[in-house]
């Protein structure tokens, strides 16, 4: 099929799906009245019986043994010679080099101890374990923010702390008040024996903030991943009390017919969809449907495996440690660095970059809590919860968000997926700040901690100040 | 009703693009080609190559280190309001059959009636192959040269209880039997580079000419990548292969014009391109069909397909891990989602001992990894170009005869009106009750009855 007749043909399609927009512009505005009004209806009481402890973690001895024992029975296999490291996921080679660092050199108590040095709590709200960290920066500054910090997987909660300590030492005129909840069914939010989805970690999210906060408060929201979606969910529910989101993953493409023409066209007509900066930065390739056909496809196993069959996958990860740990630092490595030049081929998939320790923690916090299934069982639940809430016609994984809920988005250029400004704006249409970072990945807290918190408190700072 | 608009749309779209593509693909100067290029191409086969005989070892510190590991296990705790095998693997049954497997499992035994037929081993292009080797009623005097070849998660011991049936059942004739491991797999190792099907058909020929002689016809039994190696096989040498019967006509094969307009008409009008017996057994070939099970029943092979390292690491180092990643495909495998709700997921009707000998061999072989490597070179290796971009599209001659044999609970399906226009000499189809993907596994008597048959036909 020529350009020609491919151009005229989406042309066509292009101008029926205008009126279809409007169309469905005012199905939104309806839908979305229906959503507040069912979160008002179904909002989790909390009340004065309702009560938070104190949470310390264990340096237990005893898993620590048998971890070390486990790792020290390791089996390995060869890597194929013939073809570059990485390419086929988790080199072997370099995992072995890995496992023999952690059974030998790791220090997990001095971790414990670190992973410690912020206060935390466990409540149960609606049935539900709730694991969080609990701190306030700079107590005595006037200005007040209450912020929810949410991660993602294969993500931990830590991953924060060195972000909490930047906006402690850097804005000693603002007392944040910060919260970092773990969603059910990961580290200590566990244990989980039924099944939960975004929608009500959102609510169980809101619970906890009016419980620490209390019924009227506001509160800003970052979210990376997992988080970023319940980010999205959150002022879809409760409007009125979400003063913001800061996001590093928007979801932009079940929401707009419009929006999927839209990225047909873009590698033939960029500039009508992308601002100079975008195109300086091969926007036009980045967020091309080939590029991102190509990337669902070679990306994504593991979503499709953990949406469909986590039970499956869950008990090799459950009982062996470099199983765990394959599995999850390769997205450490395929995330944050650039496939080509940093991974392919290289001995460590990008990964030294990281601390080491850091980077065991992580994996050690799942092995510990044993919730790595748990975790991975939140991506089936998802997709389940989405078809019954579309069944109720409760759309929330495809409405916008309100215009009067002020959005701020840090686009990172090596994360799974990029989206130009354009096409957030459709569906995020409060949509106020757009940074772009270049050597940026998945994990924007974890890796750049300090570039992340400007981010996120310059956009709280336009929101507050009216900028 | 915008959605369904929408989604006809799309369909049109891609339809029009498939079109295009199939504009070119439609000339049968290309299959000469292609069997121009086999013939030259054959790998030389000559009196140096040489075989050895080969007998699994019973490794007493191996068995040890295993069942070390199996007391080791780290078990989780399932959901307790999800049916039992609806998250996949069910982790209270993982457990019985781990305490079962540690405590009660004789490998030794199981050792002794994986040598009850002659092995051996052989290097072609480099890679070691191994293969059973077996001469039913040697007196007899019609003689058929067979190959039969299995997948994954099979084995080469699956066809076991196949040969021994034949050789009973058919005392008139002498059936030379080569059953082949695919690189890769089991003791078709140890495999240090890439080699994806396309490679393995031209190995597992040279393998057939080396044992039954160079111009010797063969006929070839395949399930699940056996079956997509046997439609090769029957591309690349016409004149050589006899015919060839399998179990699962592979999927991407059909993903051609004709076929998805056949899908695009079940989407709306099931009943038309099915025959009444497919009807009967409630069999679909729909748009949305073929949707669902690419979502629904493709996540292994997905992640196979791109980060076969990153998952392999677990199941090389758990026990535990890989019986429920491979008992799960014996699970849903054959009896499909009727599992669902089952306490063992349908799998107290094997034989326990049976399931435990496979998940064994894959273990002591340490070849989960290379053998799910086998799903992403079939597709990373596209870019070594022509042929391999184009065999898996092109039809089947009507010189090579095609006997097609479906399992009602099999993995994937294609109705005949569809097999007939690529499988140019379809002479038997047969739908069977009650019966999975694992057919060699499950129902060795009913697949020798019809492999036979359908043998009979041919010649």
């Amino acid at each position: 099929m020529s350009l020609k007749n491919l151009s005229i043909f989406s042309l066509s399609v292009l101008l029926f799906s205008v009126f279809l927009v409007i169309y469905l512009n005012q199905e939104n505005s309806k839908k979305l009245n229906r959503i507040e009004q069912w979160a008002k209806n179904n909002q989790i009481k909390v009340d004065k019986s309702t009560k938070a402890q104190k949470f310390t973690i264990d340096f237990d001895e005893k898993e620590w043994n048998l971890l070390k024992q486990k790792l020290s029975l390791t089996r390995f296999f060869t890597s194929l010679k013939d073809v570059p490291s990485f390419d086929f996921g988790f080199d072997p080679d370099y995992a072995r080099e890995l496992v023999e660092y952690w059974g030998n050199k790791f220090d997990w108590k001095s971790q414990v101890e670190y992973l410690n040095s912020y206060p935390q709590f466990r409540i149960s709200i609606n049935d539900t374990i709730i694991h969080y960290v609990y701190y306030t920066t700079n107590p005595t500054a006037e200005k007040r923010i209450n912020i929810l910090l949410l991660d993602g997987w294969p993500g931990a909660f830590f991953g924060f702390y060195k972000a909490i300590d930047f906006m402690e030492k850097n804005y000693k005129d603002i007392c944040f008040e910060i919260v970092v909840p773990s969603i059910p069914g990961y580290h200590f939010s566990t244990p989980l024996n039924k099944k939960h989805n975004p929608v009500e970690t959102s609510m169980q999210f809101d619970a906890l903030m009016r419980y620490l906060f209390g019924e009227l408060a506001h509160y800003y929201i970052h979210g990376e991943d997992w988080g970023s979606i319940i980010a999205t969910t959150m002022p879809q529910l409760y409007p009125s009390r979400v003063s913001g989101i800061h996001i590093t993953m928007p979801i932009t493409s079940e929401s707009n017919i419009l929006n999927n023409i839209c990225s047909l066209l873009l590698p033939y007509v960029p500039s009508l969809f992308l601002s100079d900066q975008e195109l300086e930065h091969e926007f036009s390739s980045r967020y091309s449907i080939k590029s991102k056909l190509w990337k669902f496809w070679d990306e994504f196993g593991y979503f499709h495996l953990q949406a469909t069959r986590p039970d499956t996958v869950g008990h090799g990860l459950t009982d062996s440690p470099v199983g765990l740990m394959a599995y999850i630092l390769e997205k450490y490595s395929s995330w944050t660095f650039e496939r080509l030049n940093k991974i392919s081929g290289s001995k460590d998939g990008g990964l030294e970059f990281f601390n080491k320790d850091d980077l065991l923690t992580v994996c050690t916090l799942y092995w510990m809590t044993n919730s790595i299934t748990s975790s991975m069982r939140y991506y089936a639940n998802s997709f389940n919860a989405m078809l019954e809430f579309r069944k109720q016609n409760l759309d929330f994984f495809s409405l916008s968000v309100s215009q009067t809920v002020p959005v701020g988005v840090q686009m990172n250029l090596n994360d799974i997926f990029v989206t130009p400004f354009w096409f957030i704006k459709s569906r995020y249409l409060g949509l106020i700040q757009y940074k772009i970072v270049e050597q940026g990945g998945h994990f924007a807290a974890f890796q750049n901690p300090e570039l992340t918190v400007k981010c996120l408190v310059d956009f709280i700072t336009q929101v507050e100040y009216k900028i | 009703m915008i959605r369904k608009l929408f989604i006809i749309s799309i369909n049109v779209l891609v339809l029009a693009l498939f079109w295009a593509n199939y504009k070119e693909q439609q000339s049968n100067s290309e299959s000469e080609k292609i069997e121009q290029w086999a013939k030259n191409n054959q790998i030389k086969v000559d009196k140096s190559t040489k075989a050895q005989k080969f007998t699994i070892d019973f490794d007493e510190k191996e068995w040890n280190l295993l069942k070390q590991k199996l007391s080791l296990t780290r078990f989780f705790t399932s959901l307790k309001d999800v049916p039992s095998f609806d998250f996949g693997f069910d982790p209270d049954y993982a457990r019985e059959l781990v305490e079962y497997w540690g405590n009660k499992f004789d490998w030794k035994s199981q050792v002794e009636y994986l040598n009850s037929y002659p092995q051996f081993r052989i290097s072609i292009n480099d890679t070691i192959i191994h293969y059973v080797h077996y001469t039913t009623n040697p007196t007899a005097e019609k003689r058929i040269n067979i190959l039969l070849l299995d997948g994954w998660p099979g084995a080469f011991f699956g066809f076991y209880k196949a040969i021994d049936f034949m050789e009973k059942n058919y005392k008139d004739i002498c059936f030379d039997i080569v059953v082949p491991s695919i690189p890769g797999f089991g003791y078709s190792n140890p495999l240090e580079k890439v080699v994806d099907p396309f490679d393995t058909t031209l190995i597992f020929d040279a393998l057939a000419r080396f044992v039954f002689g160079e111009n010797s016809q063969y006929f070839v039994h395949g399930e699940d990548w056996g079956s997509l190696i046997s439609t090769f096989l029957a591309k690349l040498y016409p004149e050589r292969i006899g015919g060839i019967h399998i179990t699962m006509p592979p999927l991407t094969s059909f993903f051609d014009f004709n076929s998805l307009l056949y899908a695009f008409a079940g989407q709306f009008f099931p009943n038309s391109i099915l025959t009444e017996q497919e009807i009967k057994f409630g069999f679909k070939f729909s748009l949305s069909e073929l949707a669902s099970l690419i979502i629904k029943k493709t996540g292994y092979f997905h992640i196979q397909a791109t980060k076969p390292d990153s998952i392999g690491a677990g199941m090389s180092d758990s026990p535990f891990g890989l019986l429920a990643y491979v008992l799960e495909k014996y699970s849903f495998g054959s009896f499909g989602m009727n599992v669902v709700g089952k306490k063992d997921g349908g799998l107290e009707k094997f034989n326990r001992d049976d399931l435990l000998t496979i998940i064994t061999y894959y273990w002591m072989t340490n070849c989960i990894s290379s053998s799910m490597r086998l799903y992403r070179n079939a597709f990373y290796t596209l870019e070594k170009g022509w042929p391999r971009t184009v065999l898996n599209m092109k039809k089947i001659s009507a010189k090579v005869p095609v006997g097609v044999q479906v399992f009602q609970h099999e993995v994937s399906f294609v109705p005949f009106k569809v097999l007939k226009n690529k499988y140019l000499n379809l002479s038997m189809y047969n739908l069977v009750e009650n019966g999975g993907h694992f057919s060699n596994f499950e129902n060795p008597e009913k697949i020798s009855n019809n492999f036979i048959e359908f043998i009979n036909l041919a010649l």
